[in-house]
């Protein structure tokens, strides 16, 4: 069961680095009007650097706590952190989407020209989406810590 | 005998001497690190700002503050 | 009194004398003082300027069975020395002032730390009232504390309270009431040892003799004497016969001195920690303490050594996407409400055509130029009060200092220089808990370098003329330009300029709370009018300005079509002196227009894209067609770097006077000028020279 754990804590850290590195690519083509052909994945990252600044942090938390194990206090540090972050971030994703909508809507109220704003492909975000298990995580570490802080009942682990 | 800064991490020191300016040594006197207390080395980064517990709270101290603390080991990593 | 009188408390009697009864809250940092001043005052507060000094000063009202309670919030400290500002104004406050009540709001959890300022109060002769704040926290940990015992040796009322949920705060302000105005009298609280206490009363004896004992504890300045605290020196050598109890002040260390065999200071504090340990020994119980605490167990990713500054960014950049980007709608609703809906609404009515003007491109537009920023600052500042609140700034602090010690700044820096890239005004304020008096000010300095949302338009308007595709690079490429200043400017600053030694960085950690929606409400207010107060009164006069020399000339006024017409604005004031200094731009090929623009970017960097759209007369539209043949890529680029740097805009500057002074006001002013003309011109040398036009 302990295994199965960890290694789903590595492929979700594996799943944000892999954000942060489609980001980066996502980034170079815009920035720069490079062509780099078509990746279908590229749509559901942001081409924004911090972003992938982001997801690499959280992703390396992750890896790194994978690794090192929920019992160990240094890998459930890490998982708690990366999870609180990858919650944080999947909420901000949900705000930016609430504020493209709200967007749209008060400047077509006001007559004034809005642009589209397909709100299904914002909500695919890979934020938003590894978000979910992030935040599985995040849950996760909490019960452990607490499990951690009950061993002075003598039943200890 | 040594630095502040080269106690190591989870070790419990008890403080010999300041060697600090008349404001520093004061501001840390009043924060608790009175010669003769024991503190716990939280956590120390190498060279760099160190954490210790002193008094029952957590206080962050710079390198160059660290260096001037002097202490003796009391109990090894825990 | 007749027999049909009830009795009556003191506290009522003392209403005929004074309305109200005055208290004082004292307590370390970090003790949830302000949430027990916010509950007491209910937000009915306000805050100034301590008389002559840059600290705050925090003063409310609370009503208590039909009295008023005025509490003055002082400064958090952990003693009284001379040794800080802080510890100064909260000392005289308590001698000077002599509050009807004193509350120490102590932190149950950090009894040892904590009763030091205690015993510090209790020497000072303060009307003294204990507020065991946090004791839900002291609960979870185990400790258990025995307050009628603690009372009983103390010998003040000692209240049990959990501030966040309005626990014992009832039972505080009836105890402040009850007590209030009682002189207390003199105690021994610490017994300095055999030697010392004959010195002590040599010398209260002395000053009680020079009629001393009217405003102060003479134990207190005793003890203050053989300290040897200067300020204490300084206003007793201002007085009668002063010098002679200095003197023998002066003598007693001596000989103290070579009896204890160290220094007074140090013996005295640990005199008062050991009687610390007597009291916590007798009054608590300590119980099973979890092995590892949740703070602990987030400390150690976030403040680990290569974890800690990634963390740090990415809260930063969340920090940041939230600022801006949920606040697009509300800041486009902001300039819909002003610059187009109001302003029609005027330009269309039936007023007479002068005072349209007035209204709609002076006090409108200005009001209206602030008003869009304000959900972008808004969010920001809500966003730093709750990571403040959570206790995670003080772990950034901490994660970038030693990066922050290497350009010539220290840890606490990174707060005033992110709050920087909203709005400059309040960043310069908040640089003020820096305890170095040079890292205050190189920080205030280099506040302005970064880059704040004002600017923003300004770049995207040019990047996007003469960059469309690279749009977001160029941007970018500003707030980097920004940053990579500052450091430079830092270190120049320290190296030549402020050549202090590197302040020590000493830092206390909280643990981490989840945050009351109230506090953080309330600290975001308060930043938040200080902003629109300050920033705004002066954009708003300095547009109104900008207008009135826009519509007047040396031929007289020319009325509102000047805005319109840029020929007729050329023969405003604004003209004249956009043509005086078309000279001083030309190296950098930039016409008088653009120079007008500065100038009144001056005022508010907001307006400058307004005015540039004026003065080429072109529209939203065609403003970016007509830039293109006025500027070259290269030219454009330089203005950008130009208006990145070149001066703070007026409300900046002034509250940097109000931090620093005058002189610091115009050494920013002038480094400021002088950089951004010679980057301007380095930039069109090296375009020059790799070969743009």
């Amino acid at each position: 069961m302990k295994i199965i754990i960890r290694l789903g804590i590595l492929f979700t850290g594996l799943g944000y680095i892999l954000m942060a590195f489609l980001s980066v690519l996502n980034w170079i083509s815009t920035a720069f009007s490079v062509n780099i052909g078509y990746i279908p994945l590229l749509d559901y990252v942001s081409n924004d650097l911090g972003y992938a600044l982001s997801t690499f942090t959280i992703g390396m938390l992750f890896i790194y706590g994978g690794w090192k194990g929920p019992s160990d206090v240094k890998g459930l540090s890490t998982i708690l952190v990366g999870g609180i972050l990858a919650t944080a971030l999947f909420f901000l994703q949900l705000l930016i989407v609430g504020a493209g909508i709200a967007d749209v809507f008060i400047l077509a109220v006001a007559g004034e020209e809005a642009g589209e704003y397909d709100i299904l492909r914002s909500l695919l975000q890979g934020s938003i989406l590894l978000g979910l298990p992030a935040l599985g995580l995040l849950a996760y570490s909490i019960t452990v810590f607490k499990k951690m802080n009950r061993k002075d009942t003598g039943y200890g682990d | 005998m040594m630095p502040l800064a080269f106690a190591p991490e989870g070790s419990l020191v008890r403080i010999i001497d300041i060697m600090a300016g008349r404001g520093l040594t004061r501001r840390l006197i009043e924060m608790g690190l009175v010669p003769g207390s024991v503190i716990k080395v939280v956590k120390t980064m190498g060279p760099g700002p160190i954490v210790i517990e002193v008094k029952g709270t957590r206080l962050a101290l710079g390198h160059g503050v660290s260096m001037k603390i002097l202490v003796e080991l009391v109990e090894g990593r825990i | 009194m007749s027999h049909c009188d009830t009795w009556i408390p003191k506290a009522r009697r003392k209403k005929e004398k004074e309305a109200k009864i005055r208290v004082a809250l004292a307590g370390n940092p970090n003790v949830g003082k302000s949430v027990i001043f916010n509950e007491l005052t209910g937000g009915r507060a306000w805050v100034g300027n301590w008389p002559g000094k840059t600290v705050e000063k925090k003063v409310g009202v609370s009503e208590v069975d039909g009295l008023e309670l005025e509490i003055v919030d002082l400064p958090g400290t952990y003693s009284l020395t001379a040794y800080s500002i802080d510890e100064l104004i909260a000392r005289n406050y308590i001698v000077d002032e002599k509050p009807d009540t004193v509350v120490n709001v102590v932190n149950a959890t950090a009894l040892e730390r904590n009763l030091y300022l205690t015993i510090q109060l209790l020497e000072l002769g303060s009307n003294l009232i204990v507020a065991l704040n946090m004791m839900d926290l002291a609960e979870k940990e185990g400790i258990k504390i025995n307050v009628r015992k603690m009372s009983q040796i103390l010998g003040v009322p000692v209240i049990p309270t959990v501030a966040i949920k309005h626990v014992g705060l009832d039972e505080l302000k009836e105890t402040i009431v009850k007590i209030a105005g009682k002189k207390p009298k003199t105690r021994k609280i610490v017994d300095y040892g055999k030697t010392v206490e004959r010195e002590i009363e040599k010398l209260s004896r002395m000053a009680r003799e020079l009629g001393l004992g009217e405003k102060y504890d003479c134990r207190w300045l005793a003890i203050k004497l053989l300290e040897k605290d200067s300020e204490i020196e300084q206003k007793l050598l201002l007085i009668n016969n002063g010098c002679r109890l200095v003197e023998a002040a002066k003598s007693s260390r001596i000989m103290l001195a070579r009896e204890l065999g160290m220094d007074i200071e140090e013996y005295m504090v640990e005199k008062r920690y050991l009687r610390i340990k007597e009291i916590i020994e007798a009054c608590i119980e300590k119980g099973a303490s979890p092995e590892v605490s949740l703070s602990d167990l987030v400390d150690y990713a976030v403040t680990h050594r290569v974890f800690g500054i990634p963390v740090m960014l990415t809260i930063l950049y969340m920090l940041f996407q939230f600022a801006f980007t949920v606040a697009i709608p509300l800041m486009d609703l902001m300039d819909l409400l002003f610059n187009t809906y109001l302003y029609d609404l005027i330009t269309g009515s039936q007023l007479p055509s002068l005072l349209k003007s007035f209204l709609a491109d002076g006090i409108v537009a200005g009001i209206g130029s602030i008003l869009v920023f304000l959900p972008n600052i808004v969010l920001l500042f809500l966003a730093l009060s709750f990571l403040e609140d959570v206790g995670y700034m003080a772990r950034a602090a901490f994660v970038i200092d030693r990066l922050m010690h290497k350009l010539g700044l220290t840890g606490k820096s990174i707060i005033p220089l992110i709050i920087g890239f909203g709005c400059n005004v309040p960043a310069v304020m908040a640089t003020r808990p820096i305890e170095d008096e040079d890292d205050r000010k190189v920080t205030a300095l280099v506040v302005p370098l970064m880059s704040c949302s004002a600017r923003l338009p300004v770049y995207l308007l040019f990047a996007g003329a003469f960059f469309p595709a690279y749009q977001g690079f160029i941007v970018t490429s500003m707030y980097l330009l920004g940053l990579f200043l500052a450091i430079g400017v830092a270190l120049i600053f320290r190296k030549l300029v402020f050549r202090g030694p590197t302040s020590a960085f000493i830092m206390e950690l909280p643990p981490y709370m989840i945050p009351l929606a109230k506090n953080i409400k309330l600290k975001t207010w308060e930043r938040t009018k200080r902003f629109l107060f300050k920033a705004g009164t002066v954009i708003l006069v300095g547009m109104l300005l900008v207008w009135l020399l826009s519509v007047t000339g040396p031929q007289g006024f020319l009325g509102s079509k000047a805005l319109e017409d840029a020929t007729l604005l050329e023969k405003s004031w604004v003209g004249i002196l956009g043509h005086l200094f078309e000279g001083v731009f030309k190296p950098l090929g930039w016409d008088w227009r653009a120079a007008v623009a500065l100038l009144f970017g001056f005022i508010a960097k907001e307006i400058v894209v307004g005015t540039t759209a004026i003065l080429y007369g072109a529209t939203e539209e065609n403003l970016k067609t007509v830039l293109n043949s006025v500027f070259t890529p290269l030219t454009a680029y330089a203005y950008m770097a130009f208006v990145l740097t070149y001066v703070p805009c007026l409300a900046t500057l002034a509250a940097i006077k109000s931090e620093l002074g005058w002189k610091y006001m115009l050494l920013a002013l002038v480094y400021e000028l002088a950089l951004a003309y010679f980057l301007a011109l380095g930039i069109i040398f090296i375009g020059k020279f790799i070969g743009f036009r």
